[in-house]
């Protein structure tokens, strides 16, 4: 091993002196150009090709359908009946609380003044995760019941999860074109993936002695799985849509690039206005959406036998008529929409709030705004432009690869990195991973310490953990926001934003690892007469190690998610250029970028995942 | 079908091989003497029932007793079809079993055999009743018909009042109740147990045994039963068969197996068992003697019956058949000589 190390490092020193410095644009295999041929033969040939005719357009018009008539149902009806039903489906849980938060959450975007832009969104919201649940319940059980389509399907549903959503706007922005509909279908494509797996899950979760005993008693396959396994699987299903909704609430800006309306577009354009109170406050709406929905599908998974408010059939009947009545009636009073709107008086004070901020501490932000822009970025962008041969840096990466996994993944490493090159996007993804790293670091150096302490403070994190993950529901530009606002229009605020967004998981993460450590070890220690710092360090963290790795990896994923919003605010790099794609709409241009950060990632996540297992230690054979 | 005469189980050498490639191979190895180990080393496959053959009259109990990884599960699944054995054959009252399509199996499952699980194997999502009534709902019968014949069952394992809780609202022995009226409802004339009891704790599993002994007597089903507690196996088995790595070490009844334990590993098994509570009074008989006190007993009480009396009188006592024809006489000396043999 040693030897062979060694020898890589001296392949690193030949390939520096040797190799060319930057990646040449002689190098580039002209990837785009394809691409770009289909995407003008699909220009010409839109209005009369038997395939837009027949297949696209078709499907189109039926999702237009379904988008029109919730957005009618959703408009025509009174602001209250809505949230009356929300705290009843939830308030059958018996948790009164939940309930009515859950149906002031309804009432919340009314009262901020953006009632139609809110069904606008959740119309998408229903029609998207609609045929989510069509395409994604048969496909998950095929997977659960067949290996062979679990096989084929695990790679692109990885690979779903990678890729950047603007990447996949691109084939759909060309075969689709703009419009509420292409954005229904790229959410229905990005929030796919958790209903394939969980129900995939589901299925396979199901006790196998629950399976044998059907089986036992002569039941057929097809019995087993509508008696046994689906609704043993219902649970999983249940938080597979959960998940859904949270991914496509996710993209909820993003899909505005494609014509998404509703409160994306609203947010989207205070980030252009720079005003970053009515953003807040606009993005509170989406997260009160996220809230409802959240509370509405997890009231409906139940364990068998739990305690619910039982109701009379005909009550139930007559409550649903006097709610009818209640909606007819206020429609002919024209309560219709929300009586009052405090959208401003809400917003007024958050800007000013960071006028403030940023005036006053104008001495930290602009030194620290330029320490990172000139010491750091510009500084990487030269050293791999100009001091560092390309063949230096594959060998490197190759060398990190070879000592962590082994020779196999040395060599995807070498071959993935040379290929980003090879696509022309070298200095993007140079860009992008430096801003990645800065972030990554400032993120380590929060979240983990953070972590380590809530680990040994459950009640605290019994807390705490609530608000980090309501966190992850906030749809990313949110976290930009304020900081755009703070650093003005830059690389900054998006690494800054970026780090907001990672600590969370990272906490989460790191902290269970401290919290899994085995007590009988860390017992043993103290019997031991370790000192509290010995414990910690050579013990808890030791233990940990595994996890607080993967914690990092989770960051570093979260970070490469937020280059795209970084590239909405201006930070350059890939995610700049994907945007650039969809605008344009520049299809070669997008598929080199997302090949680009796929592999970047997958990269990334495959070393990290690697060197989490160096650490575990090793299992009994 | 099968006449009285046949064997309500049968099996003949038959072989269960895991692993992809050439179990044929892999078979002629193992036939050839190598063991598990080098098998597996060799070939990457596990002989997991190595040649196992044993029949059970109707009505009889059979016990199969072996630890973790002797092949017992393996071995009742092959018996259920759950595994497909690699090599042998099973008929069932003269049927064969693993001649058997797909919809005869079902048929099979449905009416003439049922299994008992280890880990219980309910359904979370139904109603004690509803879990009872699962195998008959299976067959299409109507909801009236499969209710009460689940409620007349919930109320034979002692369960009345709990039709309408959820199986994890039960206590573990309550759940394995659940687990039995399960199999008894569809009415089946063999019964299998996998290990049903190891996962409840050392009361309730005497009195789920109990539980069981007494519905035996009653409905006198064909039962096979995995077990891999030695006591057990001797409380409830009319034969045991003892089985290590795959194969059967010794098959007979409990008595046969404590008197004579055919192979090393066998004896270890014994050597803890108290024999008073196993061997039976004719083991200890001295023949030909006779006494002129009036004291009796049967042949086949167990010796522990006899000890109060040995205890009580110092004198012989009378050792009748079953015809009531004295056999000989059991004395002091010679009930402490089989007890002794228990001590070394």
């Amino acid at each position: 091993m040693k030897r062979r190390l060694s020898g890589l490092f001296v392949l690193i020193i030949l390939a520096q002196t040797l190799g060319t410095r930057g990646f040449p644009d002689s190098l580039n295999i002209g990837l785009a150009e394809p691409i770009t041929n289909l995407q003008s033969w699909v220009r010409k040939n839109r209005n009369d090709h038997w395939m837009f005719e027949f297949i696209l357009n078709p499907f189109i018009s039926v999702v237009n359908f379904g988008l029109d008539s919730v957005e009618s149902v959703f408009t025509w009806l009174p602001w209250f009946v809505p949230a009356i039903i929300v705290f009843a489906v939830v308030a059958r849980t018996r948790r009164w609380g939940v309930a009515t938060f859950a149906a002031l959450a309804v009432v919340y975007p009314g009262l901020v003044g953006v009632w139609s832009e809110s069904i606008v969104t959740i119309s998408l919201m229903a029609v998207a995760v609609f045929i989510c649940v069509l395409i994604g319940v048969p496909l998950g059980v095929l997977a659960a019941l067949k290996p062979r389509v679990e096989v084929a399907l695990r790679p692109i549903l990885d690979g779903m999860q990678t890729v950047p959503a603007t990447v996949y706007l691109i084939p759909i922005v060309l075969f689709f074109g703009i419009g509420p509909a292409p954005a229904a279908i790229a959410t229905v494509i990005y929030a796919l993936p958790p209903m394939v797996r969980l129900t995939a899950l589901g299925i396979q979760q199901v006790p196998k002695s629950a399976v044998e005993a059907a089986q036992m008693f002569g039941a057929t396959k097809r019995q087993i799985l509508a008696k046994v396994q689906l609704p043993l699987a219902v649970p999983s299903i249940i938080t597979g849509i959960n998940q859904t909704v949270m991914m496509a609430l996710g993209i909820v800006v993003i899909a505005t690039l494609v014509g998404a309306g509703g409160l994306g577009q609203e947010i989207n354009q205070t980030v252009r206005r720079l005003e970053p109170g009515r953003g807040l406050v606009v993005s509170l709406a989406v997260v009160a959406v996220a809230l409802v929905l959240d509370r509405v599908s997890m009231s409906l998974v139940s364990t068998p036998g739990a305690q619910r408010v039982r109701v009379k059939r005909n009550t139930l009947y007559m409550s649903l008529i006097g709610l009818a009545l209640a909606a007819v009636v206020g429609r002919l009073l024209g309560w219709v929409e929300f009586p009052f709107s405090w959208g401003t008086s809400f917003a007024d004070p958050i800007d000013t709030g960071f006028k403030w901020f940023r005036t006053t501490f104008n001495v930290i932000t602009r030194p620290f705004n330029d320490f990172i822009v000139r010491e750091i970025l510009v500084r990487a962008q030269t050293l791999f432009n100009e001091t560092i041969t390309w063949q230096a840096v594959v060998a490197a990466a190759a060398a990190f690869a070879f000592y962590v996994a082994g020779w196999k993944m040395s060599l995807f490493t070498a071959c993935g990195v040379t290929f980003i090159g090879l696509t022309g996007r070298w200095l993007d993804a140079v860009d992008t991973l430096t801003q990645t790293i800065v972030a990554v670091f400032i993120s380590i150096l929060i979240a983990l310490p953070i972590g380590i302490w809530l680990g040994r403070r459950p009640r605290i994190e019994a807390i705490i953990a609530p608000v980090l993950d309501a966190f992850q529901t906030i749809p990313s530009l949110v976290y930009a926001i304020p900081f755009v606002m703070i650093f003005s229009v830059g690389p900054v605020p998006g690494i800054v934003a970026a780090v907001v967004y990672a600590i969370p998981p990272g906490i989460r993460l790191t902290s269970l690892g401290i919290r899994q450590v085995n007590n009988e070890s860390v017992e043993a220690a103290i019997t031991f007469g370790a000192t509290q710092r010995q414990i910690l360090w050579g013990v808890r963290i030791k233990l940990a190690m595994p996890s607080i790795i993967l914690a990092i990896n989770q960051m570093v994923m979260m970070v490469l998610a937020m280059a795209i919003i970084s590239g909405m605010v201006g930070g350059g790099g890939l995610g700049y250029r994907s945007i650039e794609a969809l605008t344009g709409p520049d299809s070669g241009l997008g598929v080199e970028v997302g090949l680009a950060i796929v592999i970047m990632a997958t990269i990334l996540d495959r070393l990290l995942q690697a060197t989490a297992r160096r650490m575990q230690a090793p299992v009994a054979v | 079908m099968g006449s009285g005469e046949q064997p309500a189980i049968d099996l003949r050498h038959v072989w269960k091989v895991f692993g992809p490639g050439d179990s044929a191979r892999t078979i002629e190895l193992s036939k050839g003497g190598s063991s598990r180990a080098e098998i597996l080393q060799q070939t990457k496959q596990t002989v997991a029932v190595r040649d196992v053959s044993f029949s059970v009259a109707q009505g009889e109990t059979f016990v199969v007793m072996g630890l973790s990884g002797s092949g017992k599960s393996t071995l009742i699944r092959c018996l259920s079809r759950l595994i497909e054995p690699t090599q042998g054959q099973i008929s069932l009252s003269g049927d064969d079993l693993l001649a058997m399509d797909e919809d005869q199996l079902r048929q099979l499952r449905r009416g003439r055999m049922s299994m008992v699980f280890q880990h219980f194997g309910l359904f979370p999502h139904r109603k004690v009743i509803d879990n009872i009534a699962y195998g008959l709902e299976v067959q299409k019968i109507d909801k009236s018909t499969r209710v009460a014949r689940a409620t007349e069952i919930l109320n034979t394992v002692g369960l009345d009042g709990w039709a309408d809780h959820y199986p994890q609202q039960l206590s573990g022995g309550m759940q394995q109740r659940v687990g039995l009226a399960r199999a008894l409802a569809v009415d089946p004339q063999i019964l299998l147990f996998d290990e049903p009891f190891s996962a409840l704790d050392p009361l309730i599993r005497k009195e789920m045994q109990d539980e069981l002994t007494r519905l035996q007597k009653t409905m006198q089903r064909t039962i096979v039963f995995i077990t891999h507690d030695f006591a057990e196996a001797l409380r409830l088995g009319d034969r045991i068969a003892i089985m290590k790595d795959g194969s059967f070490d010794q098959i007979g009844t409990p008595e046969e197996i404590v008197s004579a334990p055919a192979t090393p590993y066998v004896r270890e098994f014994v050597n803890d068992v108290p024999r008073a509570k196993v061997l039976s009074v004719k083991s200890v008989t001295v023949a030909g003697q006779s006494t002129t006190n009036s004291r009796t007993v049967a042949a086949s009480a167990k010796i522990e019956t006899i000890i109060p009396m040995l205890l009580e009188r110092d004198e012989p006592i009378t050792v009748l058949d079953a015809n009531n024809q004295a056999i000989g006489v059991v004395n002091r000396a010679s009930v402490a000589n089989i007890l002794q043999a228990e001590q070394k």
